[in-house]
């Protein structure tokens, strides 16, 4: 039903490995990683295709990997001479797959990928981007562009994994949130719980093509059930709900009398200083603590505010 | 919103930490959690100690279980080791006495195992080795705490790589749970200069909550100050899940108040 | 009548042969508070010197046993309130009841810092330091010794004594002891022994002590920062510890060293004007460097029952955001931070306040880290809560109140009678 969609089909030719593509990059952060896309990818692959794992940060060899070799102490040298060892004559193509690009060294990367991908053996390899990137030591280096960009630049799909901040049901607006807050969070890797890294997620594909193309996709990714569909950006809300009473002021007049959702949800999850006033359940009791500049007459019967 | 106190749980079950994390002969999973200078964690790392000692919580039962758990500091569910890099032992020890029932002189011994590298120089490929020692001539199931290691790699020539590198192969032989500090000064993810310490702190805390499976964040209010709120504890998923053996354990992502009194006691509230 | 003199009199006299005072008059009381340097109990440690090992791990675990008896004995040490571990007096009676133990704990770590140009913090560093002379003189014997890191002996002469009343009250005591001096030669030993005994039940003017001062009393004094400590501090109770080295391991082996020849003593250490590029040579401001000491320092504090230290920082050398100051203050125990006030809220205060100079304070003063309880989780940061005064006779802290406008008030209730 949805595969009949052009933009699924190349998805999916993608992750069975049967487009013409040598570097797939996947760029993911801390809060979506690409734990659960990678699983996705490897099963599409189709089955007897060995799976070559170079680990720099993962720690427990997935069961899907054929080979799992630890590359954080190898030279890039001595990791891509052992690739190429693995599975001379294999009659399918050869994934490997890298947990990380970000322990390799800027003015390494290109070469690194150059030596391991050729057509019959397919790089995956995921870049974090929250990761800072580092100024190269020395001064002749400068010049290198970033790794991101570089990896970018190589690369013949790039996929891009993101939180999917609407909830399934799509009904309220609750369990979302916007890239502004977002983006504050990020800033100080602070991770709301139920938003990141949870198994269903959105994936903007970029796919150069022979032509010289580069095309752009949106999809939404369901890691439970396994489903790849669309991702449409959700617009047409306004029409469906009634009209609330911020919509009736709106026209009314050129001031900002209403609250925006946004400002309404963090004036909802601000913590009063003092939680026992309010909590209702005591019955409306007041909190006073006596400051030094209070003027207290214990004489005075109006003056007690119990 | 009621201010009840709640139990704290890091998992659906209700469990901190699962004996299934602790069984699995293959899984090897990796906690990070971070606080700031109002919020110190040292609290937490007791709070894991008894739980993979004992299998009971302080925070959640009253604070004298543990003496009627069926584990023991001489039969303990999990043996723990604590590598730790900004206190001694006898800091611990106060609170340990309290709700480990150890001691007040305990030196550590072979089942709640101490190492003080408050002021290790050592170079970066020997500084665990002692700890690695004791990993491998353990019969029984072994968790290690690292408590603040940046210190070490801010104060002594290593690159973030080089650290990761002994800390992923002490978490090859182990579950392991790391304290860190995440002060706002600590972080930026724009800074490129690989000489300052924010670029090391910020190195280090991203490459960490990669690998991890559960990032637990313990903040103040950011309202300010209040009397009866010490600060917020954050649980949340980390970018690995729990696959194979663990693959069942699920995270119980939420946001906690909580609050520390002057006697040490914890209480956990829903937010 | 007669009584009541003689007893202020003779009441005076013990403060007067204490510490603080200008003995000139009375060369005698000098006399054995320098002797010390020069007699053989100190010439001892000094020929040990070589026997210790100052690689070794604390110092202070040489000899555990003669610390914990000395701990027991020390006038300037008391249980801290909330904890009971000895803890002692910072010099300043309202610092020490901020940092909630009536002090700071044995082998904790006070870092004060301070915003701007100017420098109440030495004052701080200076009253700390005197404390530990004055327990000293008090007790007649060498109970205390301080290390001062990075300043020479100049800093040591500039300490203040301590505090003996009003001008008005000094000048009352001038004539008492005169007329005392009759007096006292007149009366035989054993009516002086009982009449002492009276003076010091008395609670003295010039110390200003609330309760605890009848279990403790000579736990804190009150410093008069115009005047000096004198005698000035001699060798035998003030070392100096340079900072003209490559690297800092020179320095913690002077420390050691000066720690482990006054073995049975309490130990105050004064890092003044931490990273302060006028005194740090430049290889000892970096990061890897200046974080190794104070984790060394750290480590022998917290190892040593008888050490404590007090620091100072200024603010616009390094900034709190700077991530250095994050990382040093992560370890210390304590931390305070002094905000003088901007010249507007100065001016403004100076108008409203002009016949109450006694409101008038000159900055807040924030909390960050308190000694145990913030690193056993407590959150104790406070900012704008407090605020201060650098006085002759005290460091005030008081609670912050924003300061009302009188004037204006009054102005706009008349217009609301006009109405």
């Amino acid at each position: 039903m949805a595969q009949s969609q052009p933009s699924l089909v190349l998805l999916n030719r993608l992750l069975s490995l049967k487009e013409p593509s040598h570097f797939l990059l996947c760029i993911d952060s801390l809060f979506q990683s690409s734990f659960h896309f990678t699983r996705e990818l490897v099963r599409c692959l189709p089955k007897e295709t060995p799976i070559i794992y170079l680990s720099f940060e993962t720690i427990n060899a997935p069961s899907f990997a054929t080979d799992f070799l630890r590359c954080d102490q190898r030279s890039i040298q001595d990791i891509a001479s052992n690739v190429s060892k693995l599975h001379k004559d294999a009659s399918s193509k050869k994934l490997v797959l890298i947990d990380s690009l970000n322990f390799i060294k800027n003015e390494e990367l290109a070469s690194f990928i150059r030596s391991i991908a050729d057509p019959q053996t397919i790089v995956f390899a995921t870049y974090h981007q929250n990761i800072p990137r580092t100024s190269p030591a020395q001064n002749e280096l400068k010049d290198i562009p970033p790794a991101l960009s570089l990896l970018q630049f190589i690369a013949s799909s790039i996929f891009e994994i993101s939180p999917i901040n609407v909830v399934e049901n799509g009904i309220s607006k609750e369990g979302t949130i916007e890239e502004e807050v977002m983006e504050s969070y990020v800033s100080k890797l602070y991770l709301p719980t139920n938003i990141c890294n949870r198994d269903t997620y959105k994936l903007i594909l970029t796919n150069r093509r022979k032509s010289g193309r580069a095309l752009i996709y949106k999809f939404q990714i369901d890691s439970q059930s396994h489903t790849f569909s669309v991702f449409t950006e959700e617009k047409d809300t306004d029409e469906q709900q009634p009209q609330t009473e911020a919509d009736l002021l709106r026209s009314l007049t050129t001031f900002s009398l209403t609250t925006s959702s946004r400002q309404q949800r963090a004036k909802e999850q601000v913590d009063l200083p003092f939680l026992e006033a309010q909590s209702f359940g005591a019955g409306g009791a007041i909190v006073y603590e006596y400051e030094k500049d209070d003027d207290y007459d214990e004489d005075d019967p109006y003056e007690d505010p119990f | 919103m009621s201010h009840q106190p709640q139990d704290f749980s890091l998992f659906k079950t209700g469990e901190v930490i699962p004996q299934g994390l602790i069984d699995s002969k293959t899984f090897r999973s990796c906690f990070v959690y971070t606080d700031t200078q109002g919020t110190s964690s040292s609290w937490l790392t007791t709070c894991f100690v008894e739980n993979l000692i004992f299998g009971t919580c302080y925070i959640n039962k009253d604070a004298s279980s543990f003496k009627t758990s069926k584990f023991s500091i001489k039969n303990p569910r999990s043996r723990v080791i604590i590598v730790s890099f900004l206190h001694g032992i006898s800091f611990y020890n106060k609170t340990w006495v309290k709700y480990l029932g150890v001691d007040p002189s305990f030196q550590g011994n072979e089942n709640l195992g101490f190492f003080d590298l408050s002021t290790a120089e050592a170079p970066v490929d020997k500084l665990f080795k002692p700890v690695i020692a004791a990993l491998k001539s353990s019969t029984l199931p072994c968790t290690v705490i690292l408590d603040h290691p940046e210190l070490y790699f801010l104060t002594n020539r290593c690159s973030i790589n080089e650290f990761m590198t002994q800390i992923s192969y002490l978490n090859s032989l182990t579950n392991i749970l790391i304290s860190t500090s995440a002060d706002a000064n600590l972080i930026d993810l724009h800074e490129t200069d690989p000489s300052t310490i924010t670029h090391r702190q910020t190195e280090f805390l991203t490459k960490l909550y990669h690998r991890s499976q559960m990032i637990l964040s313990l903040r103040p209010l950011e309202t300010g100050r209040a009397d009866d709120v010490t600060g917020t504890i954050t649980v949340s998923k980390g970018s690995i899940s729990f696959e194979d053996e663990v693959k069942n354990l699920e995270t119980n992502e939420h946001q906690y108040l909580y609050l520390v009194n002057k006697e040490g006691s914890v209480k956990v509230f829903f937010r | 009548m007669s009584f009541r003199r003689r007893q202020e009199v003779i009441g005076g006299t013990p403060s007067g042969l204490s510490p603080g005072v200008n003995s000139s008059r009375n060369p005698v009381a000098g006399g054995p508070s320098r002797g010390p340097p020069v007699s053989p109990p100190s010439r001892a440690p000094l020929r040990n010197t070589p026997h210790v090992n100052p690689t070794g791990p604390a110092p202070g675990l040489h000899n555990r046993a003669a610390n914990n008896d000395m701990l027991a004995q020390h006038p300037g040490i008391r249980p801290s309130t909330i904890t009971s571990q000895p803890t002692l007096s910072t010099g300043s009676a309202d610092l020490d009841r901020l940092l909630t133990h009536e002090g700071l704990p044995l082998g904790n770590s006070l870092l004060i810092e301070e915003n701007g140009t100017t420098d109440f913090s030495s004052v701080l560093l200076k009253v700390y330091a005197a404390q530990g002379i004055v327990h000293n003189r008090n007790a007649g014997k060498l109970n205390t010794h301080v290390i001062v890191i990075g300043s020479d002996q100049q800093w040591g002469r500039q300490l203040p004594g301590v505090y003996r009343g009003s001008s008005k009250e000094q000048k009352k005591n001038k004539v008492a002891t005169n007329e005392s001096k009759v007096t006292v030669g007149n009366i035989n030993d054993s009516n002086l022994k009982i009449a002492w005994r009276y003076g010091l039940k008395k609670d003295s003017p010039s110390e200003e002590f609330s309760d605890h001062s009848q279990t403790y009393p000579n736990y804190q004094h009150a410093f008069d920062i115009t005047s000096s400590l004198l005698p000035a501090p001699a060798a035998n109770e003030m070392s100096f510890v340079s900072l003209n080295v490559p690297d800092y391991s020179k320095v913690m082996l002077h420390i050691q060293r000066i720690i482990s020849q006054h073995q049975g003593k309490l130990i105050r250490i004064v890092l003044q004007s931490f990273l302060n590029p006028a005194m740090y040579p430049p290889q000892l401001i970096q990061h890897n460097q200046s974080l190794n000491f104070i984790k060394s320092l750290r480590h022998l504090l917290h190892n040593s029952p008888n050490i404590s230290l007090v620091s100072s920082i200024n603010l616009d050398l390094y900034p709190r955001h700077n991530a250095l100051v994050t990382m040093i203050e992560m370890l210390f125990d304590a931390i305070i931070e002094l905000k003088p006030f901007p010249p507007e809220l100065v001016q403004m205060m100076e108008r409203i306040y002009k016949n109450q100079p006694a409101k008038i304070k000159q900055g807040f003063l924030n909390v960050l880290k308190l000694p145990v309880l913030s690193e056993s989780g407590l959150m104790v940061i406070k900012e704008m809560e407090y605020c201060f005064k650098n006085g002759k006779k005290k460091f005030e802290i008081e609670e912050w109140s924003i300061p009302i406008d009188e004037e204006e008030e009054e102005r706009s209730t008349t217009k609301d009678i006009e109405f």
